[in-house]
């Protein structure tokens, strides 16, 4: 069973109907065995019997008279013609089994003399007789006168020729068994091939598909082709053939399609103007880059491959914040910071898609080349700090006249005591050189952080603490503040997480916020006369593993109606010639560039809020942890 | 007459081995080679499953023996035993017996100088009275209890027609028939030696002779109503037909009887130039005689069977100009000739062994038949078998018994002699028509 189903469907087909009649022809053979053998071989015994029942009748006239002549006659008679193969000898004896006449010609068949006599001659008998190899049905026939036996007749019929006879019969039926057998085997061998020759095409073509040859069916045309004759007959190879046909049109249609839509995006990943790189999901591991990254990055296509995308940043993979279960495109990152070959940094946004390349499961990263812009926000900060460095100057330069006053006052009494010649009191000495020192330190000091301040400064980040920050710019500008009359209230939590951030551009914020908050106030000490304090207070925390920055007035507030409008850019509330109207626009965009976030709660005529939220590094932890210890 | 049978004291010998023989088996139905051919590297299965099947019903052959059996029965040391059955009494009994004479005067000339290699020839010799029933009997006998090397001198063609079936099974041979039945030619049995021309042979000389040399068309058959008439009817037939010519009248006669009347009138109503005759003397003599009482005077002519001598002397005076075809030359003497040299040991060992018997056609023949007999059995050799008997016959080869005609024997034409002798009734004699 086994062996036979591996065969081919038409090697099964043509075997089944092969068996069949083969079958068919063994119980017809054995059938006949049965059945016609047996019935031709009664037959023969009655044609024996007949013979020697015809010879009785002739000879019983001689039996009476003992002629032996005419016995003998009559015996050699009944073999004549082609009885002769059949009857083997024929034997006419009297009463007491003396043999009258016979056809014995060369010698008397053996043990026929005993056979006769032993034989009651009154009844017909069919026995057999088998001696030295010769065996024959030996037919006795009685010859009676009136109601006496007065002879027998005996008739040997030979086996043989019953066999011979036989195997005739067979050999004849088997020859018609055979070419029938035969006209079956072709019979069935072409509709064995009738039945697979479309499907082994069928199969053939189904190869040429599978290794992707859809030449076979340019047209309809052709395709009828393959059906032709089948198509007519409508049979289930017809229709086999028909659905075949059907599905790789359609198989070839959208295989065209797809051919389309890939070289599409091949060629819009290729033209496209913004650097793309294909990056294996886990690893970032680069799979392929478009030219324009190629040449954006300075690197050869084969140097690309292989690298990791981080080592183009050199950064950390934390950085990606990319979210892989979704399907849709997302910026993973904005204004990252990549590297050339040659070591030039360059800003992209990055957007991440995640999809499928070669069977694997990949990210699609899309760069914009943000370089120049983010070169222009650096001016613009630097412009707008410098902006607020030059309303502030007249106050700095106090700030710093302050300690070369107190420098002048000590070094004139030091001056004037050595022309008086009076000895300087030992303690006062000492007194007025720490004091000169200090102012020293003290000026020095303003001027550095005003150094610091004003430096342009690049798009970086560190991990930077908030409250610094705070000191840094109250350094600068508190004593003016607080000259001003208006209290600076400072509230700083300790337990502040650390933020990734830029210390400068944090402190430009800090400082924006503040003047801003002193004009507000200012603005209401002038409007009203009340003698009322001014107070600006600047309070940090942490909520929910964020540090949040609150500078808060008690200024003229803002009016509802303008609260929309206050982050766009050049709007301003102040007269022409004193505000740009672009302090906030460059906080919310040096705040959101730190994912922060900027809000601002107003009354007006009470004070305003504003409160900025930083989201905590995870590495500004430890400050956290030592914190509550 | 009883002297002859006397010769062959059947009591001399024992059956005691006769049972050891067993029927021959002739059949043959060997059905082998009738396959169908096929592509066998293709359908080598099928091949296989149909010898299957063919081995499977198709059991065993039985074993063809066609060959002559190497059998030396009536064989011994000294006498190798000849078996013939003839008509020795009866209306044929003439021919049966000058035939035997011829044949034994030539015989017991050879036994007399010693016989052949050593061995004497032993002749039984049965009557059988011209009755196929009885020498069908006589022939059984002959073989089975007898047990006889060869049949030999058989006289008539129904009675030697009679026994063809028991000579093929036998596988014995049977030397000198005197009688030219076509059914003994053909079909060819090894076993049948013919030595005489056949009827049809006879009977073409004598059609030849009446329509070329005498210009007759009207040609009437008076025939003996057996194998022997039926053969020579045919023969006649056949030579006519060369000449675009049938018979005008058949008539005919039962065999053993002596009703001619009513083919004579069949024959005499036609008005025929010429009769040719198939019949023995007996009959044949009447119808002459009663043809001539009626002033019917055609040509007669008679086959050689007729037994010539016996013919002309009942006809008497009326065989004048009565043809008689012969397959031997006159046994005579004729002063002016020289005679032939068979022909003068017949006259000389038939007068030394016979001297009461006169020569005669019949007896020549016996004496040929002797001598050809005796020729094969010197051929065959001391080691005397019946295969090597048939070949030393078939080896026989331009073979001169001195009568200017010489025998030969095909291996496939078991007949020595072809020439026809046209003999006409003169004075009461037989000479050669010139």
């Amino acid at each position: 069973m086994n062996f036979f189903n591996h065969l081919t469907l038409k090697n099964k087909i043509f075997f089944t109907c092969l068996g069949f009649v083969l079958l068919i022809s063994v119980l017809i053979a054995l059938f006949t065995r049965a059945l016609l053998i047996s019935s031709l071989t009664s037959g023969l015994k009655d044609r024996g019997l007949g013979i020697a029942q015809s010879i009785a009748d002739s000879a019983r006239v001689f039996i009476l008279t003992e002629n032996q002549v005419e016995l003998t006659a009559i015996a050699y008679d009944a073999r004549l013609g082609n009885r002769k193969d059949f009857v083997s000898y024929l034997v006419i004896s009297d009463k007491d089994g003396q043999i009258l006449g016979h056809t014995f010609t060369t010698g008397f068949f053996p043990g026929i003399r005993a056979a006769i006599q032993q034989r009651n001659p009154d009844t017909m008998s069919i026995d057999t007789l088998d001696q030295h190899g010769y065996s024959v049905f030996h037919i006795s026939v009685p010859v009676k006168e009136g109601i006496y036996t007065i002879g027998a007749v005996h008739v040997g019929l030979d086996k043989k020729h019953i066999e011979s006879l036989i195997a005739k019969l067979r050999l004849i039926f088997l020859s018609f068994l055979s070419v029938i057998t035969i006209i079956f085997f072709f019979l069935s061998h072409r509709l064995a091939l009738h039945i697979t020759q479309p499907i082994s095409s069928l199969i053939r073509y189904t190869d040429q598909i599978t290794k992707g040859d859809f030449n076979i069916l340019p047209d309809k045309g052709s395709a009828r082709m393959l059906t032709t004759g089948a198509s007519k007959k409508e049979d289930d190879i017809a229709r086999l053939t028909d659905s075949f046909i059907k599905m790789t049109c359609q198989l070839k249609e959208s295989t065209d399609r797809l051919k389309e839509s890939q070289k599409k995006y091949r060629s819009l990943f290729r033209s496209g103007p913004n650097p793309i790189f294909v990056v294996e999901k886990t690893a970032f591991t680069i799979l392929d880059a478009n030219p324009n990254a190629i040449e954006l990055f300075g690197y050869e296509h084969q140097e690309l491959i292989g690298m990791k995308l981080f080592d183009l940043a050199k950064r950390e993979q934390d950085h990606f914040a990319g979210d892989p279960g979704r399907d849709q495109a997302m910026i993973g990152s904005s204004k990252a910071a990549f590297y050339k070959k040659d070591g030039t940094c360059v800003f992209v946004n990055i957007h991440t898609s995640p999809s499928k390349y070669r069977d694997e499961d990949v990210i699609i990263v899309g760069t914009t080349d943000i370089s120049e812009l983010v070169e222009k926000d650096s001016q613009l900060i630097q412009a707008s700090k410098m902006a607020n460095i030059e309303k502030m100057s007249a106050g700095i330069a106090h700030e710093i006249s302050q300690p070369l006053n107190a420098i002048k006052m000590g070094s004139e009494y030091l001056c004037m005591m050595q022309e008086k010649n009076r000895p300087v009191d030992k303690d006062d000495l000492h007194m007025v050189l720490t004091q000169i020192s200090t102012q020293v330190t003290r000026a020095a000091e303003i001027v550095g952080r005003l150094k610091t301040f004003s430096r342009k400064t690049g798009f970086t980040s560190e991990i930077i603490s908030i409250n610094g920050c705070v000191h840094a710019v109250n350094k600068i500008i508190g004593r003016q503040i607080a000259l001003q009359n208006i209290s600076l209230a400072l509230d700083l939590d300790t337990c502040l997480p650390m933020v990734l951030a830029h210390q400068n551009r944090i402190e430009q914020v800090i400082f924006n916020l503040l003047t801003n908050a002193r004009d507000a106030v200012n603005e209401k000490i002038e409007s009203m006369t009340e003698d009322q304090k001014g107070e600006i207070r600047i309070h940090t925390f942490s909520d929910h593993r964020n540090a949040v920055l609150e500078i808060a007035d008690n200024g003229t507030g803002i009016a509802p109606d303008r609260m929309e409008s206050i982050f766009e850019s050049f709007y301003t509330t102040k007269e022409m010639g004193e505000g740009l109207g672009l302090g906030l626009p460059i906080i919310r965009g040096i705040v959101k560039d730190y994912n922060g976030t900027i809000s601002v709660k107003s009354t007006p005529g009470k004070g305003t809020c504003f409160q900025i939220i930083f989201p905590a590094h995870p590495k500004g932890a430890d400050n956290e942890n030592n914190c509550y210890r | 007459m009883d002297e002859y049978c006397a010769l062959a004291p059947a009591q001399d010998y024992t059956t005691g081995c006769l049972e050891k023989q067993v029927v021959a088996q002739p059949w043959s139905d060997s059905h082998y080679g009738t396959h169908c051919s096929m592509n066998p590297a293709r359908y080598l299965t099928f091949m296989i499953l149909f010898c299957w099947m063919s081995a499977g019903f198709s059991c065993s052959t039985p074993p063809q023996s066609d060959l002559v059996p190497d059998d030396t029965s009536g064989v011994t040391a000294d006498e190798i035993r000849i078996g013939s059955s003839l008509a020795l009494a009866g209306h044929a009994g003439y021919l049966g017996t000058q035939m035997l004479q011829g044949a034994m005067s030539y015989i017991r000339h050879i036994n007399a100088q010693g016989g052949i290699h050593g061995r004497k020839i032993r002749l039984t010799v049965l009557d059988d009275g011209y009755d196929p029933n009885r020498c069908l009997y006589n022939t059984q006998q002959l073989i089975l209890k007898e047990q006889v090397f060869a049949l030999f001198c058989y006289v008539g063609t129904p009675t030697t027609v009679r026994i063809i079936p028991l000579v093929n099974e036998a596988k014995i041979p049977l030397v000198g028939m005197f009688t030219g039945a076509n059914r003994l030619r053909s079909p060819v049995s090894p076993f049948l030696i013919n030595i005489r021309a056949s009827y049809y042979q006879e009977t073409r000389a004598a059609v030849d002779y009446m329509v070329q040399t005498k210009g007759f068309e009207r040609v009437a058959v008076f025939y003996q109503y057996d194998e022997y008439g039926f053969d020579g009817l045919r023969g006649t037939e056949l030579a006519l037909k060369k000449y675009s010519l049938i018979p005008v009248a058949k008539g005919s006669y039962v065999r053993g009887t002596l009703d001619v009347e009513a083919g004579l009138e069949t024959i005499m109503a036609s008005r025929a130039q010429a009769v040719v005759m198939i019949g023995t003397y007996d009959p044949c003599a009447k119808f002459i005689i009663l043809a001539r009482q009626r002033g019917f005077s055609p040509l007669f002519h008679n086959v050689s069977f007729v037994g010539s001598k016996e013919l002309a002397r009942r006809l008497g005076h009326d065989g004048e100009g009565v043809i008689v075809s012969q397959v031997v030359p006159p046994p005579t003497l004729t002063p002016g000739n020289p005679p032939l040299p068979g022909v003068a040991e017949y006259v000389r060992l038939l007068a030394s062994h016979y001297p009461e018997t006169r020569p005669s056609f019949v007896g020549l023949e016996g004496y040929l038949n002797a001598r050809i007999l005796c020729e094969a059995l010197s051929r065959a050799g001391r080691n005397l078998t019946r295969k090597q008997f048939l070949q030393a016959i078939a080896s026989i080869d331009d073979y001169d018994p001195g009568i200017l005609n010489p025998v030969s024997f095909g291996t496939r034409e078991y007949q020595g002699l072809n020439h026809v002798y046209l003999t006409v009734i003169k004075d009461g004699d037989l000479v050669l028509v010139k």
